[in-house]
């Protein structure tokens, strides 16, 4: 089921209704209905992948359980590893299988040799990549002694397929989302306006921004050799605002939804764009996947401490599995690439914890010298998505050195004419997300201390930009194939 | 928890009171005012042309032109806008109707002869409009379905009912996608320019649908520069071409079922013949390679045709006939002269 979909629309407020109305005496009950819920969400795109979240959650269920009765250390890596394999298992079959065979098979050819193995039809578990990494950060807290484990399965699978957050995070930490589960949850007021504030936020990165640059993307990046130098630029400039309207769009309905439920969700985006260098983008960009892979790998490896090959190495390492883990494709591998050598200069110089506050805080506009740091990352950022949004390698070079073969059509003033009403859409959803950018998410700042009239002519006006230039193909999330 | 509920109620009662009204008083495809089609339909009947003209269904306003008309026309075209433009004067001295509708599908040009034999009208010859999506099971049309009952009982099926009786409609009263549409009308509705206008200028600056149940284009796409084609021509390349993408293969389906309803017009004693509209030259060269289908249906309808006795004009390649550019409106639409030369041609 997607979040904007009618089906969704008519789904949320009859489990909302039963939540509150129907179990909201008896937290078993509540948590039950999240399940049930959860499944019949998923089970929507298709049931026959329910079985696997259900193996997912016996397995670390069980495991977390083993972890509380075990001391024997041996025996205690045996049981995380079992976890770490079942679910990297699952993973790698079902997003790397074709991957690694089809490169296999490239390599073996390479030197001569040849092998003839069939790649399989693999339909990809939507949220897979995202449910995966829940649970294990589960096994690994447990194993770690950090948490205890859960006794209850029923609180223990809500956890694990909690709707708003199942296909596409944040990727939670059990140590956070979990014991939410044990607590009864009482029905906030400001709590629930505040979600469907951003809920109403998200739709709007959604259906308007990141849907509408779709369609501009797409025929760009499609057609890429039929257009000049300054259309592709800004192909690659619409591709960075759809995936960052629709993965941020998809985060802010799920942080809303979940508070209508009277859960908090980690935030997942922190104004990314308005970065000023390579490491503050990367504090302030998908921060459930960084932090994961941070608290997980990267810290594990070794971290930045060490000598400088050692911070060669696990930065590469990071950057590359976490461009992996958007899929199995080179284009990905080479995304990543490109952000661990963006981001080494800082670490190594010592500068990657210099931008720590928001920019031109409690300021109404940015420095010069602020504005160009921000331009110079946004730039990088957009180059690097290049690598993300081709089809591989040798069309993002192709797309890359096509954007210089005609210089004068960037003065060409008509071919911006044409997209006119999208670029002034995302002038708009700039503007807001800067006057926004100390709060949460854009407009839980904007207009709170505003007369209640002009507050409510700013939320209509956003319903009515939905309305008016939405998208309303119900197309996918992007981050639904990862 | 209430006041939450009461809140959101009251805060979503103007955008539902907003959204239903433009969707119901806007209506950008005329799905509540039931009356247009007629009013249309009924001017056309009288000898007089209608302009000022859009978003009607032009399924149903066929079906109205059909319930009205007297006598079977001798020659009677059926199929989409690019048969749209073939009027009476290039059949002097022989009754003629053109009932093309816009992305005609199997489904559209077999209801509409259903119409036509239910009303005992049915004429001498049919001239097809075959368009490069015909054979395509994947070619997205679905408009047919305002005339799914006579399709239905055209081969017959039963359970469907008259499109216009249909509840859909007030499901679309709550569509986003209709508000998008229908809000872009209601200037008109304001200024009162929403209806159609009877005129006996053929050529007016809105669309004008003629008595012969042809049409002319309206002022600003006749009077386009080449330039202003050219431009049309070169987005209508970069973007989808119309109801081909995903034509991966000729459907056995509907092959069988076009083979079969050409047995039936047979059987009527009525005499057939397909008009091929071409594409322009830029489009037929991408189309040719990129989408061999729309050669091997063309290949497969000229040879059914050849085995079957029945006169083709026309062909979807430009080259045959020496069209360039200028021969057309855009990328899929022929001008006047070339389907003249097409018609002409022995």
């Amino acid at each position: 089921m997607l979040f904007n979909s009618i089906d969704f629309a008519i789904f949320l407020p009859i489990v909302f209704i039963l939540y509150w109305f129907a179990t909201n005496k008896n937290l078993k009950l509540q948590n039950l209905l999240i399940v049930a819920a959860s499944y019949l969400f998923y089970g929507w795109w298709d049931w026959r992948f329910l079985s696997l979240i259900l193996f997912s959650s016996l397995v670390d269920y069980f495991i977390g359980i083993g972890l509380l009765k075990q001391e024997n250390l041996t025996k205690r890596k045996i049981l995380i590893w079992t976890s770490i394999l079942v679910n990297l298992g699952f993973l790698g079959f079902f997003k790397y299988y074709n991957f690694f065979l089809e490169n296999f098979i490239s390599a073996f050819s390479f030197f001569g040799t040849e092998i003839k193995a069939n790649s399989l039809n693999i339909i990809l578990p939507v949220g897979i990549s995202f449910y995966t990494f829940q649970t294990l950060s589960y096994s690994i807290d447990v194993y770690k002694r950090k948490l205890e484990p859960t006794k209850d399965f029923i609180d223990f699978s809500a956890f694990v397929s909690f709707f708003p957050q199942l296909v596409a995070g944040p990727i939670e930490r059990a140590t956070h989302l979990l014991p939410q589960f044990y607590k009864k949850r009482t029905f906030d007021y400001s709590k629930a306006v505040d979600g469907m504030r951003q809920i109403l936020w998200g739709l709007f990165k959604k259906i308007v921004i990141a849907d509408n640059c779709a369609e501009y993307a797409n025929l760009i990046f499609n057609n890429s050799v039929d257009y000049s130098g300054s259309t592709l630029v800004l192909g690659a400039l619409f591709f960075t605002f759809q995936i960052y309207g629709d993965f941020s769009g998809y985060s802010d309905i799920a942080i809303g939804t979940s508070r209508l439920f009277g859960f908090d969700l980690m935030r997942n985006f922190n104004f990314p764009y308005f970065s000023r260098d390579i490491a503050e983008f990367w504090r302030r960009w998908h921060i459930s996947l960084s932090t994961w892979f941070r608290d997980y790998l990267y810290i594990p490896l070794g971290g930045s401490r060490g000598g400088t090959w050692m911070k060669v190495r696990n930065t590469f390492i990071i950057f590359i599995v976490s461009g992996f883990w958007h899929g199995a494709n080179w284009t990905f591998i080479v995304w990543g690439a490109l952000n661990a050598i963006y981001f080494l200069p800082l670490l190594l110089t010592n500068n990657n914890r210099n931008n720590l506050e928001t920019v031109a805080q409690g300021k109404l506009l940015p420095s010069l010298k602020e504005v160009s740091f921000m331009l110079l990352t946004f730039g990088l950022t957009v180059f690097a998505w290049i690598f993300f949004r081709a089809e591989n390698i040798g069309h993002a070079v192709q797309y890359i050195s096509d954007i210089f073969k005609n210089p004068g059509s960037f003065l060409v003033l008509g071919i911006y004419w044409k997209y006119k009403t999208i670029i002034i859409l995302i002038s708009i959803f700039v503007l807001m997300e800067w006057f926004g950018r100390e709060g949460q998410y854009a407009i839980s700042q904007i207009g709170i201390k505003w007369k209640r009239p002009i507050r409510y002519a700013l939320y209509y006006c956003i319903v009515f930009l939905i309305m008016y230039f939405g998208n309303f193909n119900e197309n996918q999330f992007i981050y639904f194939q990862f | 928890m209430q006041r939450f509920i009461n809140k959101f109620i009251i805060i979503s009662l103007p955008v539902l009171i907003l959204l239903i009204t433009v969707n119901y008083f806007g209506d950008s495809a005329r799905i509540f005012d039931s009356d247009y089609e007629k009013e249309m339909a009924e001017n056309l009947m009288k000898g007089s042309f209608v302009t000022n003209i859009s978003n009607y269904d032009e399924r149903i306003f066929q079906k109205e032109l059909i319930n009205r008309m007297n006598n079977a026309p001798e020659i009677l075209v059926l199929g989409s806008s690019r048969t749209m433009l073939i009027n009476s004067t290039y059949f002097t001295n022989q009754t003629f109707f053109n009932n093309s509708v816009s992305g005609a599908s199997i489904e559209d040009i077999i209801a509409l002869f259903q119409i036509y034999k239910e009303r005992n009208i049915l004429p001498n010859k049919i001239i097809i409009g075959i368009d490069p999506w015909l054979l395509n099971g994947n070619n997205g049309q679905s408009r047919w379905k305002s005339l799914e009952y006579f399709y239905d009982k055209y081969k017959k099926r039963t359970g469907s009912i008259l499109a216009t009786n249909s509840s859909y409609k007030y499901s679309e009263l709550f569509s986003l996608s209709y508000f998008q549409a229908s809000i872009k009308t209601i200037p008109k509705l304001l200024s009162g320019k929403s209806r159609p206008i009877v005129t006996q200028e053929k050529y007016n600056e809105t669309i004008t649908k003629l008595s012969d149940g042809s049409l002319v284009y309206s002022a600003d796409y006749r009077n386009a520069t080449q330039n202003q084609i050219n431009s049309k021509i070169d987005s209508y390349i970069n973007g989808n071409i119309y109801g081909i993408e995903n034509f991966n293969s000729i459907s056995d389906d509907i092959w069988s079922e076009f083979q079969e309803f050409i047995y039936t017009l047979k059987k009527e004693n009525i005499s057939v013949e397909f008009f091929l509209c071409p594409y322009a030259p830029k489009v037929y060269e991408k189309v040719s390679i990129n989408y061999p289908y729309v050669v091997k249906s063309e290949n497969l309808i000229v040879r059914f045709a050849k085995a079957n006795g029945i006169k083709v004009y026309g062909s979807f390649d430009p080259f045959s006939f020496g069209f360039d550019e200028t021969y057309f409106y855009d990328g899929m639409h022929c001008k006047e002269k070339g389907i003249e030369r097409i018609l002409n041609d022995k």
